[in-house]
C-alpha cells in the first residue's frame, strides 16, 4: 500500500495520488454500487431535482409554444438571422465534448487520473449534446419534418446539397450522438453486471439482468472489450474534433466578416474543451463534495483539469488574437470595420465581457494556490462557462447585426422565449444529470479496481 | 548506468565531419547557384531556411512542453532536444543571406508597387524594411535569450540533483510555449506569408508550428536511432516503449498537419473569395496540383497507416524509414508553400530547392553534433525516470 | 455445445482465487496441462490472464477495419451519386463534384460504421446478449463482478477428467472449488 502514490516521472512531490489509500475491490465496489443501489432521498438531491425539473418544465412550455407559433417567438430577426438557439446549440455541443475528451483521449495517453471523472464525464457528453440537439432541430420551424435532413429516396424531387456544412452538421452530429452513447454503454456493461449481482429489489435486478446483456466477466470477453474500447478511444478522439471542426464551418465557410476565418476549426475545438473542462469541474466539485467522492475524486484531478483549462484558455486566446491580427492584415474593409466595430460598437460590452472571463480571469490558475482552492475553481469553471457562452454571442451576433448595407443594421434583443428555452435545456441537463447519478455508478467500478490494482502494484 | 558522451566522441566526430562535407559542398553549389541566379538562389535558401528553423525551434517548445507534460519520452532525448535548442545562435546567423534577399522575395519592399496598392499601402508602417529589421532582431534575441535562461535553469536544477522541474519553470515553459507560439506565428508571416502579401490565412502559422514539432520529432527519431548502434549503454536504457511513445507523437502531428492543413482547404475552397482562393487556383488547378497528391498520399496516408501499427512504432530502424519519409515530406510541402508564388503558372522547381535545405543542414548538422559534445552524459542525471528504471531491474 | 446429450453430468469445474496474479498462475497451468476448453472470470480486465487463454484470432480488428472503409465508400459514393447524378446543383458555380466539400460527410460515415462494428461485434462475437449461462449457477459466482477471480474448466474438452481435473485445480489452493452444473 505504500506505493498507491503512482510513481510519477516528473518527481514533483508530494503529489496527490489519483485514488485514496485503503481501497480493497470490494470496498470499491460497495462504495460506488451503493449510492445506485441504496440511494438516499437526501435534501440536496430532492431539491436540486425539483428545481432542475422545474426549469425542464419551462424548456417544455417554451417548445410546446414555440410548436404552436413559430420561430417568431425568438428574438431573432434579419440580420441577426442566428441568435440564441445556434450559442447555445454551439455551447452545449462544446459542453459535451469534454466528456468524449476526458474518456478517450485520457485513455490514449495512459492518464490514469481519467479513471474516476470519465463514466460521469460520458454522461455529461450524452445529455448536453441531447440539449444541444434540440436547438437546431426546433430552429427548422417545422421539426416534425426533420428527417427531410437526411438523404432518402423521395417522390418530392430534391436532394440535399452536399457542400453546406449545415447538412455536414446532421451526419456529425448523429454520429457523434450515436458514437457517444454507445461507449458510455460499452463502459456500463461490466458495471451493469455488478448492480444486477448485487441489487436486492427483485424490478432492479431484472432490469440491470437485461442491460448487462448477461456479461460474466470471462476473460476472452474481456479481451475484446478491452480491443472494442481501444478502438472507440481511437475514433471518438478524432469523432470529437471533427464535430466541433465542423461546427466551425457552418461559419468559416460563410462569408461573413467575422466568421469567414480559417483558425475557426483548433479555435472553436480548443474552445470546446474549454468549456467541457469548466463544466466538468463545475458538476464534479459538488458532486464529489455531497457524495463523499473525495477519495476517488482527488485534488489531483482538479488540479489537473484546472491546467487543461488555463492551456485551452491560451489557445482560444491564441485565435483571439490571430483574428485580430488579420482583421487589419487582410487590408479588407469589411473585415476591419466588423472588428472595431465588436471592440467599440453599441455591443463592445459583450467582447470585452468575453475576454475578461475567458482570458483575463483563468489566469490565476498559474497560481498553485487557485488550483488548490476547490472554492476558487469552482468560481473560475462558472466563469468560464459564462465566457464561453458570451464568444458564441459575440461571433454569432455582433458579426450579424451590422450588415454590409447601413441600412439594414438593426439590433439584437432576446425575447423572453429565448430565456425559457436556455434556462430550459439547463433544466434538463440537470434533470437528466440528477437521474444519472441516482440510478447508474458514476465511477466505473470495474476500471476502478483495475486502477487500484495498478497503483498497488506499481505498474503502467 | 549512464554512458558518457566521450565514449562515442569518435562517432560523433566522424558523423560532424561528414556532415561539413556536406556542408561545404551544398553551400558551394548554392553559392554557385547564387551567381547564375541569384532570385531563385533567395527562394531555394528560404525553402531551406524555414525547414532546418523548425528544429531549433521545435526543440525548445518539446523541451518546454516536457517541463509540463513530464514522460520518459522526453528524458530519453532531452540531450538532443537541448543541443537543438542551442542551434538557435545559428540560425541567427544562417538568417544574414536572407537579408540581402528582402527585395527578390517581397513585393512590400518595392515602392513602386506599393505606392499604387491600396491594400499593401495600410500595411506599410508594418511591412517597410526597417521594421523588418527590428522584427528579425527582437525574434532572434527573445528566442535565444529565453531559451539560454530556461536551458541553464534546467541544467542548474540537474547539476544540483534537484528533480527536472518546480512550479516556476514550469510556469516559465508553460509562458514560454505562448510566447513562442505568438513569435514564431509572427515569424513565418514576416518571412513566408507575405511573399503573397494580398493573401492571409489565420491558421498559416498554426499549419507551420505543427510541421515544425513534426520535424523536430522525426529528426530525434533518426537521431536516438543511429545513435543507439554507437553507444551500447545508451541503447540499453531506450526501451521500445519510448520509442512507441516518439511514433505515437509523429502521429499526432501528421494528423494535426492533415486537420489543419484540410481544414484551411475546406475553408478558402468553399468560401471562394478570389482574394484568397488564388492561393489554391495556383498550388491546385496548375501542373502543380502533383504535390499536394503527393503530399496526400505520403504526408498523410501513408505514414498513418504505418504509424499505426505498433510493430513499426517499437522498431528504431522502421521507425527511423518512416521519419525520413517524413521529413522529405515537410520540404516537399514547404517547397509547395513557397514556389508556388513565384511560379504561378505551372510546376517549376529548381535544383537549388534541394541543395540549399542540404547545404544548410551540413552546417546545422555539424553545429548541433557540437552542441551535442558538449553535454557530458547522453541521458539527464538525477531524473527520477532514472531511477524508476533502476528500480525495475 | 450440445445439449442434449452432455457427456459429462456437469458444466465443467471452477475454483475461485483471491487475485489476478494467482488466477493467471492457475490458467497458466490449466494451459500447459493441454486443456483448450477452459474460461477465466474476473471483475476488471488482466493482461496477464488473457494471455492464459486459448488463442482465438484477432478477428474484431479486421471487421472494424473493414466496416470503416465501407463506411468511407459509402459517404463518398452517396454524396458523389446524389450531387453529380441523381440532382446536380449549381452552387455559386462549384462543380458537382466538389471533393473538398465531401470530405466531412465521409469521414463521419466511416467513424460511424467503424464505430458501430466496434460495439455491436464485441458484443455479438461474445455471444452477448445471454442472460443464462452455467456458471452463474455457482453461488459464489456472485462475487465475479466483485472481488474474486474465477477459472472454470468446461466438461467439454476432451482432457477433462473429474478426478483428474478436480486434483490439478485442487493443488492450486483456491478459495473454493464448486462444481458447475447446467
Amino acid at each position: 500500500m505504500e506505493r498507491l502514490q503512482s510513481p510519477d516521472v516528473r518527481g514533483i512531490a508530494p503529489n496527490p495520488p489519483v485514488l485514496a489509500k485503503g481501497y480493497t475491490y470490494d470496498a470499491i465496489t460497495e462504495k460506488i454500487s451503493d449510492l445506485s443501489l441504496n440511494p438516499k432521498l437526501t435534501r440536496g438531491w430532492l431539491g436540486g431535482f425539483s428545481i432542475a425539473i422545474t426549469l425542464a418544465g419551462c424548456m417544455v412550455v417554451a417548445i410546446i409554444h414555440l410548436l404552436f407559433t413559430g420561430v417568431g417567438i425568438w428574438g431573432n430577426n434579419q440580420p441577426v438571422g442566428w441568435a440564441f438557439d445556434i450559442i447555445n446549440f454551439v455551447w452545449w455541443i462544446g459542453i459535451g465534448h469534454a466528456g468524449t475528451l476526458i474518456s478517450a483521449i485520457l485513455l490514449l495517453l495512459k492518464q490514469n487520473w481519467r479513471t474516476s471523472i470519465n463514466r460521469f464525464a460520458e454522461a455529461m457528453t450524452i445529455f448536453a449534446v441531447a440539449c444541444a440537439g434540440l436547438y437546431p432541430l426546433l430552429h427548422t420551424g417545422r421539426p416534425w419534418l426533420d428527417y427531410w435532413l437526411f438523404p432518402f429516396p423521395n417522390s418530392m424531387g430534391v436532394q440535399q446539397q452536399f457542400r453546406s456544412p449545415l447538412l455536414w452538421d446532421v451526419f456529425a452530429i448523429s454520429t457523434y450522438a450515436s458514437v457517444s452513447a454507445l461507449y458510455w454503454f460499452v463502459g456500463l456493461i461490466p458495471d451493469l453486471a455488478v448492480l444486477r449481482d448485487r441489487a436486492v429489489k427483485p424490478v432492479a435486478r431484472k432490469i440491470y439482468a437485461i442491460l448487462a446483456l448477461g456479461w460474466r466477466g470471462s476473460a476472452q470477453h474481456w479481451r475484446r472489450y478491452r480491443i472494442a474500447y481501444l478502438v472507440l478511444a481511437g475514433l471518438s478522439t478524432p469523432l470529437v474534433l471533427s464535430v466541433h471542426t465542423i461546427v466551425s464551418f457552418d461559419f468559416a465557410e460563410s462569408l461573413i466578416p467575422g466568421w469567414h476565418t480559417t483558425i475557426f476549426p483548433p479555435y472553436f475545438v480548443a474552445g470546446a474543451i474549454y468549456s467541457g473542462f469548466a463544466m466538468v469541474l463545475s458538476l464534479c466539485i459538488p458532486l464529489r463534495k455531497a457524495y463523499g467522492l473525495e477519495g476517488f475524486i482527488t485534488a489531483r484531478h482538479l488540479n489537473n483539469m484546472a491546467k487543461v483549462m488555463l492551456a485551452m484558455g491560451l489557445v482560444v486566446g491564441y485565435g483571439y488574437a490571430m483574428e485580430a491580427f488579420m482583421a487589419w492584415y487582410s487590408g479588407s474593409p469589411h473585415e476591419m470595420g466588423m472588428f472595431i466595430n465588436r471592440t467599440t460598437g453599441p455591443m463592445a460590452w459583450s467582447y470585452w465581457a468575453l475576454i475578461a472571463c475567458n482570458i483575463v480571469i483563468p489566469q490565476t490558475l498559474w497560481l498553485r494556490r487557485a488550483r488548490r482552492s476547490t472554492l476558487w475553481l469552482f468560481i473560475i469553471s462558472i466563469v468560464v462557462n459564462v465566457g464561453m457562452w458570451l464568444e458564441r454571442f459575440v461571433i454569432i451576433v455582433t458579426s450579424l447585426y451590422r450588415d454590409f448595407i447601413p441600412s439594414s443594421w438593426h439590433t439584437y434583443v432576446p425575447t423572453i422565449w429565448d430565456f425559457a428555452m436556455f434556462f430550459g435545456t439547463i433544466g434538463f441537463f440537470l434533470t437528466l444529470f440528477f437521474l444519472f447519478i441516482r440510478y447508474v455508478p458514476v465511477i466505473s467500478i470495474a476500471e476502478m479496481r483495475e486502477l487500484s490494482h495498478e497503483v498497488e502494484h506499481g505498474h503502467h | 548506468m549512464n554512458e558518457q558522451i566521450e565514449a562515442i566522441r569518435p562517432r560523433l566526430n566522424s558523423i560532424q565531419q561528414r556532415a561539413l562535407i556536406v556542408g561545404v559542398i551544398g553551400t558551394a553549389g548554392i553559392v554557385a547557384g547564387a551567381f547564375m541566379d541569384s532570385e531563385q538562389f533567395y527562394r531555394s535558401y528560404l525553402i531551406g531556411y524555414l525547414f532546418w528553423i523548425g528544429i531549433p525551434l521545435g526543440s525548445f517548445c518539446l523541451l518546454m512542453l516536457h517541463n509540463l507534460v513530464g514522460g520518459p519520452w522526453g528524458f530519453t532525448i532531452r540531450r538532443l532536444l537541448e543541443a537543438g535548442a542551442k542551434s538557435l545562435p545559428l540560425m541567427a546567423i544562417l538568417f544574414i543571406p536572407l537579408l540581402f534577399g528582402t527585395h527578390t522575395l517581397y513585393e512590400w519592399t518595392h515602392a513602386d508597387i506599393v505606392a499604387k496598392d491600396e491594400v499593401l499601402k495600410n500595411k506599410e508602417f508594418y511591412f517597410n524594411l526597417n521594421f523588418f529589421y527590428v522584427r528579425v532582431a527582437i525574434y532572434f534575441l527573445f528566442w535565444i535569450g529565453y531559451s539560454l535562461f530556461i536551458l541553464r535553469m534546467m541544467r542548474r536544477r540537474e547539476k544540483n540533483g534537484e528533480s527536472p522541474v518546480s512550479p516556476g519553470l514550469q510556469n516559465l515553459s508553460g509562458l514560454g510555449i505562448v510566447l513562442f507560439a505568438i513569435t514564431i506565428t509572427l515569424a513565418v508571416i514576416d518571412w513566408a506569408m507575405s511573399i503573397e502579401p494580398h493573401w492571409s490565412s489565420t491558421i498559416y502559422g498554426l499549419i507551420l508550428i505543427i510541421g515544425q514539432a513534426l520535424l523536430t520529432f522525426c529528426f530525434t527519431v533518426i537521431m536516438v536511432a543511429s545513435m543507439m548502434g554507437m553507444a551500447p549503454k545508451f541503447a540499453e536504457r531506450i526501451r521500445a516503449v519510448y520509442f512507441n511513445d516518439l511514433g505515437n507523437f509523429m502521429l499526432a502531428f501528421t494528423l494535426l498537419w492533415a486537420y489543419t492543413s484540410l481544414s484551411q482547404l475546406i475553408i478558402i475552397w468553399g468560401a471562394n473569395l478570389p482574394e484568397e482562393a488564388t492561393w489554391y487556383s495556383v498550388r491546385l488547378y496548375t501542373s502543380w496540383k502533383i504535390v499536394p497528391i503527393v503530399l496526400f498520399a505520403f504526408h498523410f496516408f501513408a505514414p498513418f497507416f504505418l504509424l499505426l501499427s505498433r510493430k513499426i512504432k517499437r522498431n528504431p530502424k522502421f521507425l527511423m524509414r518512416v521519419a525520413m519519409l517524413l521529413i522529405v515530406m515537410r520540404l516537399v510541402d514547404l517547397i509547395w508553400f513557397i514556389e508556388p508564388a513565384f511560379n504561378r503558372t505551372g510546376f517549376h522547381v529548381s535544383w537549388m530547392d534541394f541543395v540549399a535545405p542540404i547545404g544548410i543542414g551540413g552546417i546545422f548538422v555539424y553545429w548541433f553534433i557540437g552542441r551535442l559534445k558538449g553535454a557530458d552524459t547522453m541521458l539527464p542525471v538525477n531524473t527520477p525516470f532514472l531511477a524508476q528504471q533502476a528500480e525495475h531491474h | 455445445m450440445n445439449e442434449n446429450t452432455p457427456k459429462h453430468p456437469i458444466h465443467g469445474l471452477m475454483a475461485e482465487f483471491d487475485t489476478p496474479e494467482q488466477l493467471a498462475a492457475a490458467a497458466e497451468r490449466v494451459k500447459n496441462d493441454g486443456y483448450q476448453h477452459y474460461d477465466a472470470y474476473m471483475p476488471f480486465p488482466v493482461e496477464a490472464v488473457e494471455d492464459q487463454m486459448p488463442k482465438r484470432g484477432p478477428y474484431l480488428g479486421w471487421l472494424i477495419l473493414i466496416a470503416g472503409l465501407c463506411g468511407m465508400f459509402s459517404g463518398l459514393g452517396l454524396q458523389t451519386y446524389i450531387a453529380v447524378y441523381y440532382f446536380p446543383m449549381n452552387i455559386g458555380g462549384r462543380p458537382n463534384f466538389s471533393w473538398p466539400q465531401f470530405i466531412p460527410i465521409t469521414f463521419e460515415l466511416s467513424i460511424l460504421f467503424a464505430a458501430g462494428t466496434a460495439v455491436f461485434g464485441m458484443i455479438l462475437l461474445n455471444g452477448l446478449p445471454r442472460p443464462y449461462h452455467p456458471v452463474f449457477n455457482v453461488d459464489r459466482f456472485e462475487r465475479a463482478s466483485n472481488d474474486r477471480f474465477f477459472i472454470c474448466v468446461e466438461s467439454e474438452d476432451p482432457k477433462f477428467d473429474m478426478e483428474k481435473t478436480r486434483d490439478l485445480l485442487a493443488s492450486m489452493n483456491p478459495l473454493s472449488l464448486s462444481e458447475v452444473p447446467y
